[in-house]
């Protein structure tokens, strides 16, 4: 199906989420002989004149602190150019913001947080997305009677490499938006203890079961152990023991360890919808009723601080 | 000051699945027997960022607006009982099954009936659908600017500081009314209904606007643009084992065991 399709690549200034590289395998999906415009927002130059794609438009967002409708505006013009079939965004602090946004300016059907391609024809198209938290999916049917807009969700596609030569890319400027009456007065980013959640083969979190920031940081010197990431649940983050950044869930991190070892932890299905894309997930908990256990491969009934310090010291004697 | 906020009425979202059934006709989740419905948690939390703002004015007006149908007295007057002054519906059996289209555009006819507000707070997304989408679309229908996610706002001077969350951290800006915003959690839990609260939402009347008082066009206001075919709880085949062993040690001993053959690490 030959068809027309604007992919929205959005990084912040000289940084490059991979994650956003999901979004060519979920537009493999949808055709195998499309014209892909790409329009990349920050992010590497370099990194970005190797995406695939037919034409690559980029502005590096070095102007900072730029407004995420200045964003918006500078898309719809290439909507109302382009006229595409498709316009696509990953799921991140800029599509949560201006996918939404555009497919309202322009009375255009919108689907968050696509997991999957059921079928298509000429006239429709069926995705999948998951609802209530993710302990159900919905099949949307949508008539393709004008330009779909599509958020995929997180860990849901493979991320396709790079392509190896560099190509040429059109600078564009950022068109100036007069929907707007605020402006950024400055930007705080406190980074996530410990290594990066997005990065790590082995996760291990803790939940309202600690019971305190003291038990709480038994957690991190586990995951040190392993040489994993702090994953937490809400409970964890309201109470104080983990900063917000460290918060695995629908609110939160998406995440897809090889390993995700979780403390104290019931598995809400707020909880459930940042992890079940994790490919072993190991629970420890009191209660054998608890949700979280219906998804893991192994579980162990215990008090989880008890626990915790008998791994730390089995742990360290084979390390 | 006037002040809007949009609510929604959903299932619990900590009712665990095995609790909740889908009805397979209105392609929705509802709860079994014994589980109650209540107020989405996060447009919760944007009547309590919304009771904090009003703080600073010494003439404030908070009215809470909803669509829907079958409303459960008790549960959607909540917001009264945390101490907002009104509370305004459109109920109707034609609004059981509607999209995140239908339900902005009587939104917004409610919100340009009711109003104009200077402020109108929404929850981040509602429990039940995820779409994170209401409110974008009434700042679209409405030409109202919109900040996501917001855990603060406060006056200063002719302007208005918002605290606004983003991935790792936060944006502080500086803005003008009128404003959408959108709140989470991080905009602090909401606080109990007092006993007063709790008499006075007793006492309060729903006030109702029938749908035929919207001037809305039926064909394109009322028409879903989204379309569910079905619903369902995706198969999950998982057989978990359980660890044993006497006491916590051995069991320690034992899952690294399992995970050195398994190849996990």
């Amino acid at each position: 199906m030959n068809l027309k399709i604007l992919t929205i690549i959005n990084n912040d200034y000289e940084s490059f989420d991979h994650s956003s590289l999901e979004v060519f395998s979920f537009l493999d999906q949808l055709s195998n002989n499309s014209d892909v415009t790409i329009l990349a927002f920050g992010g590497p130059k370099e990194i970005i004149s190797r995406l695939p794609g037919n034409n690559i438009f980029y502005n590096d967002l070095k102007n900072n602190e730029h407004n995420y409708n200045d964003i918006a505006e500078t898309i719809n013009l290439f909507i109302r150019e382009e006229n595409p079939d498709f316009l696509l965004f990953q799921k991140d602090d800029y599509g949560n913001f201006i996918a939404p946004m555009l497919a309202f300016r322009n009375k255009f059907p919108y689907i968050p947080d696509v997991k999957k391609v059921v079928s298509q024809t000429n006239d429709e198209i069926k995705l999948i997305r998951p609802i209530h938290g993710e302990s159900a999916e919905a099949v949307y049917n949508i008539h393709k009677k004008s330009t779909i807009v599509i958020k995929i969700r997180k860990n849901s596609f493979e991320e396709i490499d790079l392509k190896r030569e560099i190509r040429s890319i059109n600078n564009i400027s950022l068109s100036k938006s007069n929907k707007t009456n605020y402006n950024i007065v400055e930007t705080n980013k406190m980074t996530p203890e410990g290594l990066q959640l997005g990065d790590a083969d082995i996760v291990v979190s803790g939940g309202r079961g600690m019971g305190s920031k003291e038990n709480f940081d038994k957690i991190t010197n586990l995951a040190g152990l392993f040489n994993g990431a702090v994953g937490a649940s809400k409970a964890a983050v309201e109470s104080g023991w983990i900063p917000p950044g460290n918060l695995v869930g629908l609110t939160g991190k998406s995440i897809s360890p090889q390993l995700y070892l979780t403390f104290g932890i019931s598995g809400a299905s707020q909880h459930l919808a940042g992890c079940l894309n994790s490919q072993n997930i190991i629970s420890v908990n009191t209660d054998e009723s608890a949700p979280i256990f219906k998804y893991a491969k192994f579980g162990v009934i215990a008090d989880c601080n008890d626990f915790l310090e008998e791994l730390i010291e089995e742990l360290k004697k084979i390390k | 000051m006037k002040i809007c906020v949009c609510i929604k009425e959903v299932p619990d979202s900590d009712t665990p699945p095995d609790k909740l059934s889908i009805d397979k006709e209105k392609l929705k989740i509802i709860p079994t027997e014994n589980i109650s419905s209540t107020v989405n948690t996060f447009d919760l939390n944007a009547v309590e960022l919304a009771l904090k703002f009003s703080e600073n004015f010494k003439d404030c007006e908070i009215t809470i607006i909803s669509v829907g149908n079958n409303f459960t007295s008790e549960v959607i007057k909540k917001p009264i009982a945390m101490g907002a002054d009104k509370l305004v519906i459109c109920e109707s059996e034609k609004l059981d099954n509607i999209d995140v289209y239908t339900t902005a555009n009587i939104l917004s006819k409610m919100i340009n009936k009711t109003g104009p507000y200077d402020v109108i707070f929404c929850g981040r997304h509602a429990s039940d659908f995820d779409m994170a989408s209401v409110p974008f679309a009434i700042a679209e229908i409405l030409t109202i600017p919109i900040i996501n996610i917001v855990r603060d706002i406060k006056p200063k001077k002719d302007e208005f500081i918002i605290e606004k969350i983003i991935t790792d951290g936060f944006q502080v800006l500086s803005a003008k009314l009128p404003l959408i915003l959108t709140v989470g959690n991080q905009a602090g839990d909401p606080r109990f209904p007092t006993l007063k609260g709790i008499m006075e939402a007793s006492k309060t009347k729903l006030e109702k606007i029938h749908l035929s008082d919207l001037n809305l066009n039926s064909n394109d206001d009322l028409t879903n643009q989204i379309e569910i075919e079905k619903i369902y709880f995706p198969e999950n085949d998982n057989q978990i084992k359980f660890i044993s062993g006497e006491n916590n040690k051995e069991k320690a001993v034992n899952l690294l065991k399992i995970l050195k053959k398994e190849g996990i690490f």
